[in-house]
């Protein structure tokens, strides 16, 4: 009964995965090439897009709603990340001296103020490395651990990132709010 | 982060995506742009069809992990039992013996009861209860302030109708009739027009744990039918209403649409003009790029349109036993209520400790045997020893 269930489940699993390959691919495709402007790179970050989604099925619902899709892309931008910084040789990042998880009323202060178009301006100016952790992290909900599965770090690289991304995002909403 | 700092990013981060999103052509026209290496696709086709043993190498992973537990799980009723069952005999053997086993099993009895709390997490129910009460009492003043603000927006709408604006409403509630409530909130959604954007469940009905979360769209001016039909259905502990004025962009982005129309139309008329092939190429590149821009500040529009019309509702519903009631803010009623709580948390961790004691009986009479006899064994032996070196020492005073 068990096995019946599990061969059933990996059937549906399946049928998903290659519903959201027929689906997405061209999609996906596109947006990574917007980022990368390599055909051929685009095709890898959309290839290990689903390849990461492989262990992750059981995080994708509905594969038409908005939801599916928004996650696709949040990974697909991330895989297209990837390339761009294994393609410029970036040094690989190492932990800030300062301390984690310090200034954090500031920015929850700086959200909670500002206006709801100066925040979408203040995330659409963000490095795209750390809105996308933003975004597993806030939008899709993922644990820090699940992000960084997906992301193919370590768990401590996911905090840093996410760290630098509040500081970012406070910069900028602390300057548009001096400008203003 | 807090519960609206939070909402917020992930609403921006939602909207922020969905505009980037929205750029993207249809599949028509990226297949036009672009059409997959046959490396791609051999690598791809290879995946789909690899996925079936990736995803079986992931379930026995998880099996293992699954089924590790579970001997873990069997593991620590063993130790249970044997400990419950130790006592028993040790108490037993005390009696014959009066050795020191009776601090043995005073030390025993007390392993046996925290292994017994961790199998069934009362220290955990205990603690979560006691987070769940303290949280609530914080949000319930914001639920006031809430509220009041809520009831002197309607009437500034009403000044400008000119005036774009998105509403926004969190409400958190708990509810004994997790069921009824929910699906009377589904059928007031479909009533008012609105629709349901997104839900997760999760929980279990016989643990009364569940909970769900809700985003909803209701026709902006319907908003407030909504929120006093859940008001009266369940017990609302957190309540937050939020206008956003976006008429600057909005008209902003109104103003752009037209001039980039002005602008098309323009091209249009100078490409039935133009009769040199450069000219041509020229101007349907910039009417490319007019027609480009004039999509996405369209699909802009539109999202904007939609969230004008239609207010958000971000719903989180748990099932409760029992309602905490906002009024308790004397030191008694805080008492009584804490004091409530924990006595239902004894309650739920004895009746899992009869459960496992009466539901494991079958195991734990086989152990039980088993450590009988070992026990009898021992004591033999033991026996058998001690009479033997008695003997001895008898033959040596001899």
């Amino acid at each position: 009964m068990i096995l019946f269930l599990a061969m059933l489940n990996n059937e549906e699993d399946k049928s998903k995965f290659v519903r959201l390959y027929e689906k997405y691919r061209y999609f996906l495709w596109y947006l990574a090439n917007e980022y990368l402007q390599d055909a051929p790179l685009a095709e890898d970050a959309v290839q290990e897009t689903f390849l990461a989604l492989t262990r992750h099925m059981d995080k994708v619902g509905d594969p038409d709603s908005g939801t599916t899709r928004n996650f696709l892309a949040t990974i697909v931008k991330s895989k297209a990340v990837d390339i761009l910084r294994k393609h410029r040789e970036e040094p690989v990042e190492d932990i800030p001296e300062d301390s984690l998880g310090e200034k954090d009323d500031i920015l929850e202060a700086c959200i909670c103020r500002e206006s709801y178009e100066t925040l979408l301006d203040a995330v659409s100016q963000l490095d795209e490395i750390y809105r996308v952790v933003f975004e597993y992290r806030y939008l899709h909900e993922l644990s820090e651990k699940e992000t960084a599965e997906l992301l193919g770090v370590t768990p401590k690289t996911v905090n840093v990132r996410i760290f630098r991304a509040r500081k970012k995002l406070q910069k900028i909403l602390t300057q548009t709010g001096g400008a203003r | 982060m807090n519960k609206e700092v939070r909402m917020r990013l992930q609403q921006v981060l939602r909207q922020n995506l969905e505009q980037e999103l929205s750029k993207i052509p249809g599949e028509q026209e990226i297949r036009r742009q672009h059409s997959f290496s046959e490396l791609f696709l051999k690598n791809m086709e290879e995946l789909v069809n690899e996925k079936d043993e990736v995803i079986d190498m992931e379930k026995k992973r998880k099996e293992k992990n699954a089924g590790r537990r579970f001997w873990r799980a069997i593991a620590a009723c063993l130790v249970v039992a044997a400990a419950v069952f130790g006592i028993g005999a040790l108490s037993f053997s005390s009696i014959r013996y009066g050795s020191s086993a009776p601090s043995e099993s005073t030390k025993s009895s007390d392993s046996s009861y925290s292994a017994g709390a961790e199998a069934y997490d009362v220290g955990e129910y205990v603690q979560s209860t006691e987070e769940m009460a303290t949280e609530e009492y914080a949000s319930d003043e914001g639920a006031e302030s809430g509220a009041a603000g809520a009831s002197e927006l309607p009437g500034a709408a009403a000044v400008n109708s000119q005036q774009k604006l998105i509403y926004t409403v969190y409400m958190d509630m708990e509810t004994t009739e997790y069921d009824t409530l929910l699906s009377s909130v589904k059928e007031k959604v479909e009533r008012l027009g609105g629709y349901i954007e997104n839900s997760e469940t999760s929980g279990d009905a016989d643990k009364i744990n569940r909970s769900a979360s809700l985003t909803i769209r209701i026709p902006a001016e319907k908003r407030n039918e909504l929120t006093e039909t859940v008001k009266t259905e369940a017990n609302v502990t957190y309540f937050s209403e939020r206008a956003e004025d976006v008429t600057l962009t909005y008209v902003d982005t109104q103003a752009r649409i037209e001039s980039l129309r002005t602008e098309q139309e323009t091209l249009m008329g100078l490409l039935g003009k133009a009769e040199d092939i450069d000219t041509v190429l020229a101007i349907q590149n910039q009417l490319t790029q007019v027609r480009y821009e004039l999509q996405s500040y369209e699909s802009q529009l539109k999202v904007m349109e939609n969230q004008i019309s239609y207010s958000t509702f971000y719903i989180t519903v748990s099932e409760v036993q029992r309602v905490t009631v906002p009024e308790e803010s004397s030191f008694g009623a805080k008492l009584q209520e804490r004091f409530a709580g924990s006595l239902d948390a004894l309650g739920e961790g004895f009746q899992g400790f009869f459960l496992f004691l009466l539901g494991d009986f079958p195991i734990l009479l086989t152990v039980a045997v088993i450590v009988a006899v070992v026990a009898l064994a021992v004591r033999y032996i033991i026996r058998r020893r001690r009479k033997k070196s008695s003997g001895q020492s008898l033959e040596d005073n001899n």
